[in-house]
């Protein structure tokens, strides 16, 4: 009798957490940063995957077909667009075969039409002469705590639309969300107070919303035509440039070419910030606030080392 | 009727005013307006290669050439549907003369109830890993001498429908029937053909990958008029392992593929044919790829004067590529072959370089 009813209490049970999983919104991100923000706008009513983990450059994920997997059950599928994840989402989309989320469908969300500013949207002609270039503006823009809470706000908008009785718990959380940013603001502001004085030189335009956002001055770039290898010429003007500036200093992502950059900032004499490149990509970013303040202690702290670096001839 | 006169000029100005504007919206409306926005992904390649052969003195083999261009329009149709459409411009084997073939014209369909894709057209039959490639793809600048002798040109007209099976790691499977007029079948008959491909994949950590893949195709045999045989079994199997660096961007890679192909042996053939290759590659800088690959192909029944004979072939190959970037590449390789009983070896030198232009789709993995 007590295993009759242990069996029946159980079956009560994985009929209960079955059923509850079935009614979590299934959602996939393309991106980390776009992983975490979900989180925070879905809660418990959501389940979050995302398709591009924090330590890789999404710009080169393959496009493996176990990726095609995830996106196979799923109710949304928020992407950065700007044509960021063009070399692989497409590809995932046909194996997927998931009609819920093609392009189109409401469970489509391309998040950057959710932005009210997009960087770097190229004047004039554009051709792949300047390199892997993004027609449509410059595609980082989660590193912009403000672009975030816009992002959060569309997602909570998309996911009330798909999950109605929900709704008013993803614009709570959004909220929630959209508050914890601005009681932040002023402590980013300030850590990088320092480093406004100096000016930036970028491996690559990853970091023109961050350096934008906190007003950063920056004076060029290493890889001078985005996603082709810096030639020793152009590196060789941008040491010569760092050298005439009195206070600069590098910063580049975990997944740039260190060894070119370490270069660019020894034969400069100054301090280079290796900064996750998005979410996850270094321990202890995981969480998108964590991620947020490792960006800004690590350009404070290069900020001050700057005077300290000797130069390397 | 003077004032009807009058009014000529005026009547004629408005019509001709009238006319500019309806030009002018029909100009924005059809070719310079939204129907640009629809227009389709247009792409070319252009392969081009060098080559000279220490034995073999046929033009084709010795010369600086145009090896291939390709235009390819990809886009979607209605909601139903997506449509490609390759045209390829081959060099023929005198070296001096192309062939047209419209390599795939297709419609693709994503939307099949349950999950269920359909493709119907002319497309690459899914056989093996590089019997499906276009030749700006392939790891080395020829295609492997077992897919060379034993399942060259697999392009046809047919149905093809595929689905990812349910299990807890990548499966797809792909059953197709065409026309059976693709190359390696060629029967002059009203025989239809049909295969099918299982592929497997799995994650072995956050980088890497390894598939496995089995592919059947049946159909018409070429050659039946000399063997008697109606049909035309050949199998295939393939395994491929892929790691790439997720910490650095553009970082090592790692690609390595074998395949084994046995097509069923003729009617009163004394020969097991098949064929295998074997290809590695490594990116070793940001822009640099090393490969390495062999092959050979054993039994392969030839005819002369309904006399069979059965030819085998053993290849090596080694290339060093630069890839500046996704749309251009150069590559200098060494091939050496030799015929199986050692009565014929080549040694080979090449550089080949190619280009992409415009909107060119992905590859897949």
């Amino acid at each position: 009798m007590n295993f009759t009813k242990t069996m029946i209490v159980a079956a009560v049970m994985v009929l209960a957490t079955a059923g509850q999983s079935l009614a979590e919104l299934k959602v996939v991100t393309t991106i980390s940063d776009l992983a975490r923000i979900a989180e925070a706008v879905g809660g418990e009513d959501v389940h979050v995957t995302a398709l591009c983990p924090g330590p890789r450059d999404p710009h080169f994920l393959p496009a493996k077909p176990s990726l095609a997997r995830k996106l196979a059950n799923a109710d949304l599928l928020c992407y950065n667009g700007l044509e960021l994840e063009i070399g692989w989402l497409p590809l995932l989309l046909d194996k997927a075969r998931n009609p819920r989320i093609k392009p189109g469908a409401p469970g489509d969300l391309d998040c950057s039409n959710s932005l009210e500013h997009i960087l770097d949207v190229p004047g004039g002609n554009v051709d792949r002469g300047m390199g892997d270039i993004h027609a449509l503006g410059n595609p980082h823009y989660t590193l912009d705590p403000g672009n975030a809470v816009l992002i959060a706000r569309g997602m909570a908008n998309r996911m009330g639309q798909l999950d109605s009785k929900n709704k008013a718990a993803y614009t709570a959380r959004a909220q929630a969300f959209a508050d914890a940013v601005s009681a932040k603001q002023p402590f980013w502001h300030d850590q990088l107070a320092e480093a406004r004085t100096k000016s930036i030189i970028l491996y690559h335009s990853h970091w023109n919303y961050f350096t934008h956002w906190q007003e950063l001055k920056v004076v060029g770039e290493i890889e001078n035509r985005p996603g082709i290898t810096p030639s020793p010429r152009h590196v060789q003007s941008i040491i010569d440039k760092g050298r005439d500036l009195e206070d600069v200093m590098i910063i580049a992502a975990q997944w740039d070419h260190q060894e070119v950059a370490e270069e660019v900032a020894e034969r400069i004499g100054t301090a280079l910030a290796v900064l996750p490149g998005y979410s996850g990509a270094q321990k202890g970013t995981e969480n998108y606030f964590d991620f947020i303040d490792r960006l800004c202690s690590r350009v404070a702290e290069a900020a001050a080392r700057i005077e300290t670096v000797p130069v390397k001839e | 009727m003077s004032n009807n006169y009058r009014r000529l000029p005026l009547v004629v100005m408005v019509a001709l005013v009238l006319f500019a504007v309806s030009a002018a919206a029909q100009t924005s409306s059809t070719s310079t307006g939204v129907s640009r926005l629809m227009n389709p992904s247009i792409s070319a390649n252009g392969l081009f290669l060098g080559q000279v052969s220490r034995d073999n003195q046929d033009p084709g083999a010795n010369g600086i050439f145009l090896q291939e261009a390709e235009i390819q329009l990809t886009s979607v149709v209605d909601p139903f549907w997506t449509a490609d459409l390759i045209v390829v411009w081959a060099q023929e084997e005198d070296g001096d003369t192309y062939d047209t073939l419209i390599e795939t014209a297709a419609l693709r369909s994503r939307s099949m109830p349950a999950g269920w894709g359909l493709t119907l057209g002319k497309f690459f039959l899914p056989f093996g890993k590089h019997a499906i490639l276009h030749p700006h793809q392939f790891a080395f600048i020829d295609a492997p001498l077992a897919i060379d002798e034993f399942v060259p040109g697999m392009i046809d007209v047919g149905v093809s429908v595929d689905t990812a099976l349910p299990l807890p790691w990548y499966s797809e499977l792909v059953v197709y029937g065409t026309d059976g007029q693709a190359s390696v079948f060629a029967a002059d008959d009203r025989d239809l053909a049909f295969g099918t491909r299982l592929t497997n994949m799995w994650d072995l950590s956050l980088d890497g990958t390894l598939e496995l893949g089995g592919s059947l195709v049946s159909g018409p045999d070429a050659d039946s008029h000399l063997t008697g045989n109606n049909k035309r079994n050949i199998f295939g199997a393939d395994i491929t392992y892929k790691w790439s660096s997720g910490s650095l961007s553009q970082g090592p890679a790692v690609t390595w593929s074998s395949e084994i192909v046995i097509p069923e042996p003729d009617c009163n053939a004394t020969g097991n044919p098949f064929g295998a290759y074997s290809h590695f590659q490594y990116r070793f800088g940001r822009t640099w790829w090393l490969g390495l690959g062999g092959g050979l192909t054993r039994d392969k029944s030839v005819y002369e004067n309904n006399l069979e004979t059965l030819q085998g072939w053993n290849e090596a190959k080694i290339n060093v590529a630069f890839v500046p970037s996704e749309f251009s590449a150069i590559r200098a390789e060494i091939t050496y072959q030799e015929s199986h009983d050692s009565s014929y070896d080549d040694l080979r030198f090449s550089l080949q370089w190619n280009f992409t232009i415009g909107s060119h789709p992905a590859h897949r993995y």
